[in-house]
């Protein structure tokens, strides 16, 4: 429960995955890789107080965040504006957690089983640019600012490519989209308002007072400390876009200890997804392709050992037929 | 697909068509693309599970028709004349077909490939699955081999421990995608999770 929330903070630095050492290239060159290792920096040490709206498949969220560096410790809040009231509270590696009762994260994150998720290594995204083109495609304006245009291109059809927009003076990414082949946005990700550097007030960061709300309180430092030893693992994947690389693996029991789930989760610095096997329940399952914005998730049934039926689920941001032939590329590795 | 057809085919697979029965079902058969879609479906199932070849069901079909033809033929001819060879359609009678009339031929296709789910999942020390093959419009089949101990398909139809699952799968994919690799829209996806 708590170690789910953690990921919140890990702040909205991110695009990880992007953030190519950019040494190695002129520092007045225009390099696309160049802002994107400046837009991970602005998120994690600019001030910054905005409201945003994520936009995906069905679902339309209007959600605050407000972020400071106080003393040189993170400080962040991301406030609920829509739907069930959440709170996120972050002091450096502490967080507070705020929801109320009956809420989906906290009905889901029990009904699925616990166990810490082993990162297998981590990987370096290098070699991004064999799988995406980046490039510059005009300026536009969010928020009321101006901004530059990035083009994040796949070069096949396993994976969908992104446009972000990256405030001209800070470098903060102010919307995204994620995109399917035809241009259709699947994601959107927008302010709508933001309010950066001395407009920003500490008393913005102090959480509401939720009227019989759980708190759920954890540490960040904990989640750095994981085992990085690769499991064994039992499955194989006999097909796979190329670029996508095992990031995580594990095998975890269910709650009622009476069977294992398989995880294996694959990445290519951008798109990611996640297999998960288990033993057929008694009751069967169905055949499901399921999508929802840029999410898709896809069953398929499978052979074990002692030709005992598993049963695959496929979960990730990719195209339909992509995540079809992974599942169906699934195989048990016979021991030798 | 029609109720008429849909109690034809019904009656197929209890053996208890009439022969006008069964020709209208397989000319509808090759009229009607989803029709023959859910017979060729039946057929897929079963072959699949025998790990036989897929394109079975489409001969099955053939092999159905002409036996009929055949059959219409030698009643013509001679009711009780001995099976021989047809005088058209060029190929030889195969000696699987014996004296049995097209229409158990037939019936017993029908009734194999329903029936064959149950029978082929069926290993010893198991209690027999309950097999359910339920023809909904569309031709698709509702639910297919709820078993007990042993599930040897995947239905069709998501009941709600299979949208839960799902659920829980997308979110903890969601919060492990951030964890591992964390970027802005896994994050926000994540920090805004609603439940479809």
């Amino acid at each position: 429960m708590r170690r789910a929330f953690s990921f919140v903070f890990l702040c909205f630095a991110c695009f990880s995955g992007l953030a190519i050492s950019y040494q190695a290239y002129g520092e007045d060159a225009p390099d696309p890789r160049r802002w994107l290792t400046d837009m991970n920096r602005a998120f994690t040490e600019l001030s910054y107080d905005g409201i945003f709206s994520f936009y995906s498949g069905s679902d339309l969220a209007s959600v605050r965040i407000v972020h400071m560096l106080v003393d040189g410790e993170q400080r962040e809040r991301l406030i609920h504006l829509t739907g069930a009231p959440r709170e996120f509270i972050r002091r450096g590696e502490e967080v507070d957690c705020i929801l109320m009762p009956g809420d989906d994260l906290l009905a889901l994150e029990s009904s699925i089983p616990t166990g810490p998720f082993a990162r297998a290594f981590v990987r370096r995204y290098d070699n991004i640019s064999e799988y995406y083109a980046l490039s510059f495609s005009g300026e536009d304006r969010i928020a009321g600012r101006l901004t530059v245009r990035l083009a994040i291109t796949p070069l096949d059809e396993n994976r969908y490519g992104y446009r972000l927009w990256l405030d001209k003076v800070t470098r903060l990414l102010l919307q995204s989209e994620l995109v399917d082949h035809e241009g259709t946005k699947l994601e959107i990700f927008q302010f709508s308002q933001l309010k950066l550097g001395s407009e920003v007030t500490p008393a913005a960061l102090e959480p509401e007072k939720l009227q019989g709300a759980r708190i759920s309180h954890l540490s960040l430092a904990t989640t750095a400390t994981l085992p990085v030893t690769k499991p064994r693992v039992s499955w194989e994947l006999r097909w796979l876009p190329a670029g996508f690389e095992m990031s995580a693996t594990e095998v975890r029991s269910t709650p009622s200890k009476l069977k294992s789930v398989n995880t294996m989760m694959y990445t290519d610095g951008l798109a990611a997804f996640s297999v998960f096997i288990e033993d057929m329940p008694p009751a069967g399952a169905a055949s499901m392709v399921s999508r929802n914005g840029a999410t898709v998730a896809v069953t398929h049934l499978t052979q074990g050992p002692q030709a005992n039926n598993f049963l695959v689920t496929l979960v990730g941001e990719l195209p339909t037929p992509t995540a079809q032939r992974i599942a169906q590329s699934i195989q048990f590795i016979t021991a030798p | 697909m029609s109720e008429k057809l849909r109690e034809s085919l019904s009656a197929i697979v209890d053996d208890e068509a009439d022969e006008f029965e069964l020709r209208r079902v397989l000319d509808e058969l090759e009229k009607n693309p989803e029709l023959k879609r859910s017979w060729d479906r039946y057929h897929l199932i079963g072959t699949v599970m025998r790990n036989e070849h897929s394109d079975r069901a489409v001969a099955l079909r053939a092999r159905v028709r002409r036996a009929l033809d055949m059959e219409q033929m030698q009643g013509v001819k001679d009711a009780d004349e001995p099976v021989v060879a047809p005088a058209a359609g060029g190929e030889a009678r195969t000696p699987w077909l014996g004296r049995l009339t097209g229409l158990a031929v037939a019936a017993s296709v029908a009734l194999a490939v329903v029936l064959g789910l149950n029978t082929i999942s069926e290993t010893p020390g198991t209690t027999a699955p309950e097999v359910a093959a339920i023809i909904v419009e569309g031709g698709s089949i509702q639910s297919v081999g709820q078993s007990v101990g042993q599930s040897v398909t995947l239905s069709s139809v998501p009941q709600t421990t299979d949208e839960e699952r799902m659920a829980a799968y997308i979110m903890h994919h969601t919060q492990q995608r951030a964890m591992n690799q964390a970027n802005v829209a896994a994050l926000v996806k994540w920090a805004t999770y609603q439940r479809p």
